[in-house]
Formats: C-alpha cells, structure tokens, sequence
C-alpha cells in the first residue's frame, strides 16, 4: 500500500459530479444490487422478528383504520410502517418479499453514493474498492432482507450527506448559488430520513456549525443563510407529521419521541446491550452459558447501593400517562440517578462504545438466534462461511477506517464532514448502543477504508501517526471490553442448534 | 434579496402548514363529542377517539370504558375492533399498586368470548390480532409480536379472500401463546 498522490477528483471544482467515474459507479452499485438480491433469495423464507413484526403491526394499523398508533413506551417516526403499508395494502402474498426487493434496489443509492464519497476524498481506484467493500459487506447488505428501516433511511441519509459535502465544495468555492441548491436538496433528503429514524435529529446542528465554518470568508449574511438552510429544510419536510404530532397528542414531537425510553435502558442500573438480549433468553432456552457470567461485568455491573447489595437503579414514569411527557419525566430521572453514579457512568460508556465497534452484526445475530431457516441457502450450507466473513468484514472495514481516517484523508471540509457524523453517531451510542446503531456511518467507514487501502500513508506527521496508532489501541480495547459475549453469540452462530 | 428566495420559500410553506394545521385544529371536547356520536361516520369517531386518547393526561374512564363499550356495542365491525387498539386499551387498564393491569377487561371480555356458529370470523381475527398483538406489549394487552402468517390471515379478510378452517386458526394461535379456545381468561 504505497502512498500515492490523491487523483484530480479530490481537487475537483465546478462540475465535480459530472466528472466522477460514472461508469465504474454503476457498474459495481450494479453488481452490488445484484449480490443483495442473490442474498434476499438464499435468505427467503424468513420470518419476521422483533422490529419488524411491530412494523407490520403498525402498517396493518394504517391499512385497516388510517391511523399510525403510538408504540406506547415511544413514538416511532411513521415512515417505515407507512411504506410497509404502501405495499402489504396491493394485498399479494408476496408483499414482504416484494418490499425486501424493494429495500434491495433502494440500497444502490448507498452504494453509489458511498462510491462518490471515495472518489472525492481520495480517488477513482478508492472509488472502486470503496464500492466493491460496500458489495461484500454483509453486516449492510442484511439490512436489505430485513424489515428494520436501516437500507432506506441510509437511501437518504447519506445522499443528504453527499450533498452537504457537495455544498461545502461550492461554498469554498464562492458560489452560494449553487451551494444553496445542494443544502435544499440535502435538507429534503435529510427531511426524509427524520421519518424514519429520530436519531440524526440533532445532527442538523453540527452540520448547520461546520456550513457556518466553512462559509466566512462569504461574509456574515450568506454565512448565515447557508447555516440555516439546511435544518430549514429539513424541519419543513418534517412540519405537517410534527404538527399531526401537535394535533393528537397536544405536544411537540419533530419526529419521533424516543428520548425517555432510551433513557430508561441506557442510564439505567441494568446494562442493556439489544444485540445480546435476545441472544441471552436464547442462551437460556438452549441451556447455555448465561451472558451475564460470560461478559466482563467490570463494564456493566451496576453500582452499589447503601446497604452494600446491587443498586436497583430507577423505574420508568408509569404514573406519567402521557406518552410523550412520559419521556421527559424518564429523561429527567436518567440524568438525575447518572450524576449521582459517576463511576458506574464512566465504566460503563466504555462498554456502549464497545458494543458501537462490535464485529458483531444482525446478519450475525440471526444466525445465533437460528433466524434464518435450515432449508434457506443462508440457514444452510452457507452459513458458517458467511458467519465468518460477515465478522472479518466489520474488523477490517473498523480497523481500515480508524487508520484511513488518521493517515489516508487529506485535510478539508471532507474529513470535516465525516468527523462531524462520526463523531455524532459515537456521542447518542454513549445513551444505548449496539451493532444496528454503526449502520449510519458504515458507508463513511467503508469509505475510509477503502482510502486506506488504496493511498495507505498518504499524510505522513507526527500527530497522524499518534492518532491512527491511538485509534487501533482503542479499538483494540473496545474489542477486549465485549470480548467474551461477541466470542459466544458468534460460536452460536457457527454452531447453532435449533 | 433573491438570495434569501429559498428561506422565504420555505418559511411560506412551514406557514401554510401552521395555517393548515390550526383551521383544521379540533378541540378535545369536540373530539370527544364526535368519538361518542352514534350517528357520526365511524371513520370520524375513530379519529376522534384517536386524538382525546392520545391528548389525556391521566386515564379516563369515560374513554376506557364508556366508549369502549360504545364502540364494543356498534353495528360498525370497524369500531368494534378500533376498541381493542392501544388508544383505549391505555384507557381501560386499571392501576394495581405499582403496576397497571395486565389485561384491559372490557376488550379482553370481548376478544375472548365465544365464538358464534360462524366460527372465526374476518371480524373476530382482526379483531384478535389488534389486540393481541399491539406494540407495547403486555403493557397495553398485547402477547408476544404479530408473525407473517397472522398478518397474512389479517389483509386477507380486508381483500375478502377466504380464511383457513377456524381450526387451524385456533390451533396457530395456540401454539403461538395465545388461547385458542377463545373462552375468557383465568380470574374474568
């Protein structure tokens, strides 16, 4: 992997999409789909689990009354059960199949755009290997078979994130015009994405301060209209569900009204990892091991009370009736017993990143779980090669990109951007954390590695060199933390017994 | 000024929104007026059962049981089975302690009574699966997730296609946790 100077395309100006290698794009996004799909047909049939049934719930709920009723302990945004129920209402047997079809062709705007993004920042040829990465990685292409809305909010999400880096690039350039334009798009887009998962929300903020950053020397008006045209958008794609929000419930709910309840799991005595809970009843039900004598309770035991035994931690609001007061009464208690346990609080947000940066996946996950049926090509003979590949995969694409990031890509408004998002995604995981909460920068991560794989030591300094070498110590460290819980699920999945 | 035409544009719309949203603003009173109207389309008193269940800041009563059973009582198979969704179903349990009831009485009664000569009918499917099935779980009167083949047996009886033998229904849903005799559970 020798350095090599990063080509034209991460100089680009002006026509910059125009001149990005469309042909290869499209070729390997093809081959990409085409590997999904191959996927869906050896997963297939499979039943749905967890999530999805509370989708389908709901979508049958929009079908029969035409009305998105509330989760009870939250409030989901509506757009994963309203386009399930955009598809089970043709009435064909065949409906969630063709909805996972669906999810497969969406899921080539993920690759294309994961393409785009290696070919600005480092090069055509990271381009190639950053879409032929994102073609084998499992751990993403499950999603597309899976009825959790991962492949279409990242359908949005990350062209909305193209398109900001876009707007940089013009703004850098002086051309509001243009650049505005991007972060219209890039507002609506994102717009989308808050319909199907509330977790990006605040994400518009930092995004809002880098476009500010970047856009100065323009002078303090447009500086100004740039920074707020973004969540401008956004928050207007998102107004007529918050003020049905504001209709039924009587409160202000953007997107979705989450907060307390994952408060109540993640500031909470009880750790809670939702990769392992199901895997643990499993463990119970197959007279295994318990997890919680296997895992390093070190991160996750709770604090000690008083009186010497294990502190019971807090009990959510139910006298709070209000589904969405109720959030802000678990907020409150969450923060409240959090400051009083400092240490446990430290101890164990090590263990939600560990949890973050897991090789572990859900494709893994079913597997231990025995989700995909024996008859199934993925439940068969495939299974443990898979297994197997699908946790290689997350080690070399977290691994390439701790060390793309430190030592592949240049400096810029580029690295801004995914440092921001990043960095975004690994301050909410320090609330509640598991493998699916990766999914929204996993593209960006492909992204690095491939830049590393393909420029290696591109950026030769001091501080690079301590960075990338403190950030593969951390992640080794995080990986030791969840060691002993991610060595059985995964032997659960080479080895499950049904 | 053409710079700011995005912004304006916009903001023009976020109004309409607003504007939109507070003329078609119904209040809680009328609401309820609506959700307890015999003679109002059921479509109308769902919504409108909808919104007050969904504004209320303490269990109500008047919601959980008076128009639960309004709705139980109809002709309309529509409001039967909105009855046994979330929204009054939150309204119908009654604290004990610290803990709400497991089970709103009044839907369970209902989904759990005997079936008629007819068997399983669309109605009492749907109906079952409403509410056995809700997100929120035991908390709301749910038991376990909906699975591909109940959610295929519901959209059937929406397209009026023909149902499996109510035997084999009773037997899918009692392997699956869910009584399939129909007959009230223990202690009602």
């Amino acid at each position: 992997m020798a350095a090599s100077e990063p080509e034209p395309a991460a100089l680009v100006t002006g026509g910059a999409l125009a001149r990005a290698p469309w042909a290869l794009i499209l070729v390997i996004a093809a081959l990409g789909v085409a590997l999904r799909a191959a996927l869906l047909a050896l997963a297939l049939p499979i039943e749905i689990q967890s999530d999805e049934a509370n989708y389908l719930y709901l979508a049958l709920g929009l079908e029969r009354f035409g009305i998105y009723f509330d989760q009870h302990r939250y409030l989901w945004p509506p757009g994963y059960a309203w386009l399930l129920h955009c598809v089970i209402g043709d009435g064909s047997d065949a409906d969630l199949t063709t909805f996972r079809a669906i999810q497969v062709a969406a899921s080539s705007a993920i690759g294309i755009t994961t393409m785009l993004f290696a070919w600005r920042l480092f090069s055509s040829r990271a381009a190639a290997v950053a879409g032929l990465l994102w073609s084998v990685h499992l751990p993403l292409a499950a999603f597309t078979h899976l009825l959790w809305s991962e492949t279409v909010f990242l359908a949005l999400f990350l062209p909305a994130l193209w398109h900001v880096l876009a707007a940089l690039d013009r703004s850098a350039e002086g051309d509001e015009r243009r650049a505005a334009t991007r972060l219209l798009v890039a507002g609506l887009l994102l717009g989308g994405a808050l319909h199907l998962k509330e977790a990006p929300l605040f994400l518009m903020v930092p995004l809002a301060l880098l476009l500010a950053w970047r856009a100065r020397p323009m002078g303090p008006a447009a500086t100004l209209r740039l920074a707020t045209l973004l969540p401008l958008a956004a928050l207007v794609t998102l107004l007529p569900w918050t003020a049905r929000n504001h209709e039924v419930y009587g409160r202000v709910a953007l997107s979705g009204s989450t907060l307390g309840e994952n408060v109540y799991q993640g500031l909470n005595a009880h750790y809670v990892n939702f990769d392992m809970v199901p895997l643990a009843r499993e463990r119970g039900r197959r007279g295994l091991q318990p997890l919680a004598e296997i895992e390093r309770r070190a991160f996750t035991a709770p604090p000690t009370a008083e009186n010497g035994a294990p502190d019971p931690g807090w009990v959510r609001a139910a006298t709070t009736f209000h589904p969405i007061e109720r959030q802000s009464e678990n907020l409150r208690r969450g923060i409240e017993w959090s400051v009083d346990h400092p240490g446990w609080l430290a101890r164990t947000r090590l263990k939600k990143w560990s949890d973050l940066v897991t090789p572990f996946s859900f494709f893994v996950r079913h597997q231990a779980l025995g989700h995909y049926a024996p008859e199934s090509g993925l439940g068969g003979a495939l299974r443990r090669p898979l297994v197997i590949w699908s946790l290689l995969s997350s080690v070399i694409v977290l691994l390439g990109a701790a060390l793309g990031g430190a030592l592949s890509v240049g400096a810029g408004h580029g690295r801004a951007l995914l440092a921001v998002t990043i960095g975004y995604v690994f301050s909410a995981a320090l609330l509640v954390s598991m493998s699916r909460f990766r999914v929204p920068i996993e593209p960006l991560l492909i992204v690095l590695c491939a830049g590393f794989l393909t420029h290696g030591v591109a950026h030769r300094s001091i501080p690079r060199f301590l960075f990338g070498g403190a950030a593969v110590i951390a992640l080794g460290a995080l990986w030791w933390i969840s060691w002993p819980e991610t060595r059985a699920a995964a032997a659960m999945a080479l080895e499950v017994t049904r | 000024m053409s710079a700011w035409r995005p912004h304006i544009l916009l903001l023009a719309i976020a109004g309409a929104v607003i504007v939109r949203a507070a003329a078609t603003h119904v209040s809680t009173e009328e609401a309820m007026r609506v959700a307890f109207d015999d003679e109002a389309d059921a479509r109308a008193r769902i919504e409108s059962a909808h919104v007050a269940a969904c504004r209320a800041t303490a269990r109500s009563a008047r919601l959980g049981e008076d128009l639960a059973r309004a709705f139980l009582e109809a002709e309309d198979e529509l409001l039967r089975e909105a009855a046994v969704t979330i929204d009054l179903c939150r309204h119908a349990l009654e604290r004990r302690g610290d803990r709400d009831e497991r089970t709103p009485p009044i839907q369970e009664a209902y989904v759990y009574s005997p079936l008629g000569p007819d068997g399983m009918t669309p109605h009492r499917l749907r109906a079952l699966v409403l509410h056995r099935r809700k997100v929120g779980g035991k908390a709301v009167g749910g038991i376990g997730r909906i699975s591909s083949t109940e959610a295929d047996w519901f959209l059937r009886t929406l397209r009026g296609a023909a149902l499996p033998p109510t035997q084999q229904m009773t037997a899918y849903f009692q392997s699956r946790n869910i009584p399939s005799r129909l007959v009230r559970p223990r202690g009602r």
